[in-house]
């Protein structure tokens, strides 16, 4: 059974067609890249599945659970765990503090059991867990800093290990490496690939650099104009007549 | 360095603890109390404004929640003979009701929309006291409001009682608040105040903290209302209007911008402001909103820190002056 | 009993239009700024206060008060735009504790200034008789009421949509960055909104204050009834906003006729939650985040 399942998925905006009856699975521990021209829905297909947004029609399946129309908390706690094109932290917290939030998703805040003697050991359990993510994210030298002083850079890969931290079984990563230098996307990528191999997590990359996309990913999916065109392994697609349309020629 | 700070302001807070429970016995009378009487009402009540303040909501309805303790109180003890205990609890979970019905809507909404759902609230409630005359005997208020009945062997016909009421009252909500405040749903709370979709997409529950957040602090504002209602024992509307609530939410602005401490400094600036300024020459007490509109002001435009930023670079400044006179004393050590 | 709703529906019609009067220069404000201009309702007291000044104080035409009333608030928003707005634009979530600072501050100056007694200007000549149509009366002032507030609902959309000063500021609200490329800067099409927003709350100031009393309150009743309309019409949009002070005026002109206004303030307020949890956007506003 796949991960993730969108069914026939459609999202109107009043006339404006954003997506139309897109099918998408995710199977578990697969990459899948999801690239397509500019405005052909990726990242709307994102808000979608991760509840951002309610379908105007579909259904969205994850590990045969319905998370249709529901919060994005919801979707979250059921192990679908999206990031952002803006770089989404919180800016006036450490980088450390930003860690020890994400994990937020095993604690359900209640105000009657917080009694400081188990809390103190539930914080102890988050902050050695936040110390390995750091690591893992190879940022554990600058867990002090403020997250809003960072280089935009690390702003994107910290967005990215929030993302992980919150225990995710599929991480959602909507142009994680938009805007980057050359060795910015490098490891970003790199992280991304060590992601799905360590972590073992399946993981959904829409991204516009193609080229470096396609090196990495099992599988990739493209949409334009809000339908699903192709859906295969980075050679079929790359060979496929409608995708190079779309894309006018250029791109790849 | 940051152990020695927090050592300070525990060692100030037990202090003053103490003060609070002696204090009757070093001044036998009621002026110093009723005082710090209204100093107990105000810290839990503007603690509830910054904590809610933390999240981006302002909430300018703390007036209309105490009102509805102090009402239910005032009208089920005087007229119905009830007993004290029990209407406190019937009043906190009537405030409760009230609370997540009039939140639910509210907190869906952020800014200006969620000031405006507040206000509008304490306009209503109030203009349901003026107008519901049978119960709530209009714009005349309810008096002659009777002490609590005894509980535990513990009598509360006299002042004094009241007075350490106010106290054990003021100690537990201020927990309360604090560990709303402090623990892992205060930073959830933190999160949301700064980035609430980042937070949802974690799996914080927004709404459902912000609702629980809203609800808490609002109990706690209907309890304080029900304390003030058998400390005065006399209420009326206009103790609980609109203003009552922009004052609140002004001084927790003025503390320090979602800070604990701060609201409790500022509590303090609340209660002794207007007596000290008595002292001053040319004072008129009708000057009061001009000096909190200008707090408020100075605050958000040039030192958003507030009093509690004054308090510790005042306590910075303090430790500077010691360790220039250690450095001294240990060089006249080394030369000798 | 026709004669009834119809009274009851001019009366509703006034309410609208005063609210109106005031409402606007708030949601022009509202639009452009993102922020919610509590204190408009001090400036519109203050409006209020100069007309009063210039017209029985200093012996004035009222059309000469009205732009002396005008002129103050606009003087006013200007220097609110200029000092504190600017100061806290990064953060528009402060706007309203900047805002109830200033109320507090302005409304104990008029206290200061003009005294604590309530004051009463008369209505502008030529505008003192009553109307008659059948057995429904209209006041001369309130007619002219209704007649300004048709005009400044007119000028207004017509400025918004045609005027270069209105076409910038729409662009500025729409797209700061853009807008700012092609030449129109952030801080002069704020300074412009507050400064017509002010103008508005002057010219309701002059016109609203022969049918009521003046003291340093009425600005912040209306305030919150101009907020509710405006929520209600949505943001952005005049149109909405004339909506808004419709429904409003009528529910409070007929619950006040027929029963009790408190039970329309009950009314509305419901109302405005049920509206917020199911449309958000109000009537006809645009998306609000």
């Amino acid at each position: 059974m796949p991960l993730v399942k969108g069914i026939t998925i459609s999202k109107f905006f009043g006339g404006l067609k954003a997506l139309q009856d897109v099918d998408i699975v995710i199977n578990k521990n697969e990459l899948l890249g999801l690239i397509g021209p500019n405005g052909a829905g990726k990242s709307t297909l994102i808000n979608v599945l991760s509840g951002y947004y309610k379908p105007t029609k579909g259904r969205i399946l994850l590990d045969g659970v319905d998370v249709t129309g529901k919060n994005m908390h919801y979707a979250a706690r059921k192990g679908l765990v999206r990031s952002f094109q803006q770089a989404a932290i919180f800016k006036e917290l450490s980088v450390f503090e930003n860690v020890i939030v994400a994990q937020h998703i095993f604690d359900r805040p209640g105000i009657f059991d917080e009694i400081i003697l188990s809390h103190r050991r539930r914080q102890k359990k988050f902050e050695i867990k936040a110390e390995e993510f750091l690591d893992f994210s190879e940022m554990s030298h600058l867990k002090s800093v403020k997250a809003g002083d960072l280089p935009y850079g690390y702003q994107k890969i910290l967005g990215v290990t929030m993302a992980i931290s919150a225990n995710p079984k599929v991480l959602l990563l909507d142009e994680p490496v938009t805007g980057m230098s050359i060795g910015e996307i490098k490891q970003i990528l790199d992280l991304v690939v060590r992601i799905k191999k360590e972590k073992k997590l399946s993981v959904l990359c829409i991204e516009h650099n193609v080229r470096a996309l396609l090196e990495i990913v099992d599988r990739v999916m493209v949409l334009n104009f809000g339908e699903k065109i192709a859906d295969g392994t980075p050679e079929e697609i790359s060979n496929d007549q409608k995708v190079i349309d779309a894309y006018l020629g250029g791109g790849y | 360095m940051a152990l020695k700070k927090i050592d300070f302001k525990l060692i100030a807070m037990a202090i003053a603890l103490i003060f609070f429970i002696i204090l009757p016995f070093i001044n036998g009378t009621m002026y110093w109390q009723r005082l710090i009487m209204s100093l107990f009402l105000f810290i839990p009540v503007v603690i509830g404004c910054t904590i809610m303040a933390r999240m981006g909501a302002l909430h300018a309805a703390q007036g209309a929640f105490m009102s509805i303790g102090a009402y239910t109180v005032a009208i089920l003890t005087k007229n119905y003979g009830m007993n004290f205990w029990l209407v406190l609890l019937i009043s906190i979970v009537v405030t409760g009701i009230i609370a997540m019905c009039v939140g639910f809507p509210a907190l869906r909404v952020t800014g200006p929309y969620f000031v405006f759902m507040t206000w509008g609230l304490n306009q209503l409630v109030m203009s349901i006291w003026i107008k519901a005359e049978t119960i709530s005997n209009g714009v005349r208020g309810i008096d002659n409001i009777p002490r609590p009945s005894n509980i535990g062997g513990i009598s509360f016909n006299s002042p004094t009682a009241i007075y350490y009421l106010g106290l054990v009252l003021m100690v537990v909500c201020t927990i309360i608040l604090f560990i709303l405040y402090k623990s892992h749903f205060g930073l959830a709370m933190s999160s949301i105040g700064q980035n609430h979709i980042l937070s949802e997409s974690l799996g914080i529950n927004v709404m459902a903290v912000k609702v629980k957040a809203f609800v808490t602090v609002s109990i706690v504002a209907s309890v304080m209302g029900g304390y003030f209602a058998i400390m005065q024992t006399y209420i009326t509307p206009s103790d609980f209007g609109v203003w009552n609530s922009f004052n609140y939410v002004i001084f927790s602005i003025v503390g320090g911008i979602g800070s604990f401490v701060g609201a409790i400094y500022s509590s303090v600036v609340l209660t002794f402001f207007p007596i000290a300024m008595q002292y001053i020459p040319g004072w008129n007490p009708f000057y009061k909103p001009i000096v909190y509109g200008i707090f408020v002001l100075f605050v958000v435009m040039v030192y958003p820190r507030g009093i509690v930023g004054l308090v510790e670079n005042a306590g910075k400044g303090i430790e500077r002056i010691f360790t220039r006179n250690k450095k001294l004393v240990t060089d006249d050590i080394k030369s000798k | 009993m026709l004669d009834m709703i119809g009274q009851a529906s001019i009366n509703s019609l006034v309410i609208a239009m005063s609210l109106f009067l005031v409402a606007a220069g708030l949601s022009l404000v509202y639009g452009i700024l993102l922020i919610i201009n509590f204190s408009h309702g001090e400036i519109f007291m203050m409006g209020s206060y100069m007309f009063w000044l210039v017209s029985t104080q200093l012996g004035l035409h009222p059309a000469l008060a009205v732009v002396g009333a005008i002129l103050f608030s606009m003087l006013l928003s200007g220097l609110i735009q200029i000092g504190p707005f600017n100061r806290i634009k990064k953060e528009p979530s402060m706007g309203f504790i900047v805002a109830l600072g200033l109320v507090y501050v302005l409304q104990t100056v008029a206290q200061i200034a003009f005294g604590l007694d309530s004051k009463t200007v008369q209505s502008f000549p030529g505008f003192t008789e009553a109307i008659k149509i059948g057995n429904i009366a209209i006041g001369g002032q309130r007619f002219l009421i209704i007649i300004v507030g048709v005009v400044v609902l007119i000028g207004l959309n017509l400025f918004m949509k045609y005027h270069r000063w209105g076409k910038g500021m729409q662009a500025l609200v729409q797209n700061p960055e853009a807008a700012e490329l092609q030449g129109i800067s952030v801080f002069k099409g704020s300074l412009y909104a507050m400064l017509i927003g002010g103008a508005l709350a002057g010219l309701a100031g002059g016109l609203i204050a022969p049918i009521s009393y003046i003291d340093a309150f009425i600005g912040s009743s209306f305030v919150l009834k101009a907020f509710a309309a405006i929520i209600i019409g949505g943001l952005g949009s005049f149109t909405g906003t004339i909506v808004g002070c419709l429904i409003w005026g009528f529910v409070e002109g007929f619950t006040g006729t027929f029963l009790d206004s408190t039970i329309g303030f009950i009314i509305m307020y419901i109302f405005v939650i049920v509206l917020i949890i199911f449309k958000p956007n109000g009537i006809m506003g645009r998306k609000v985040e």
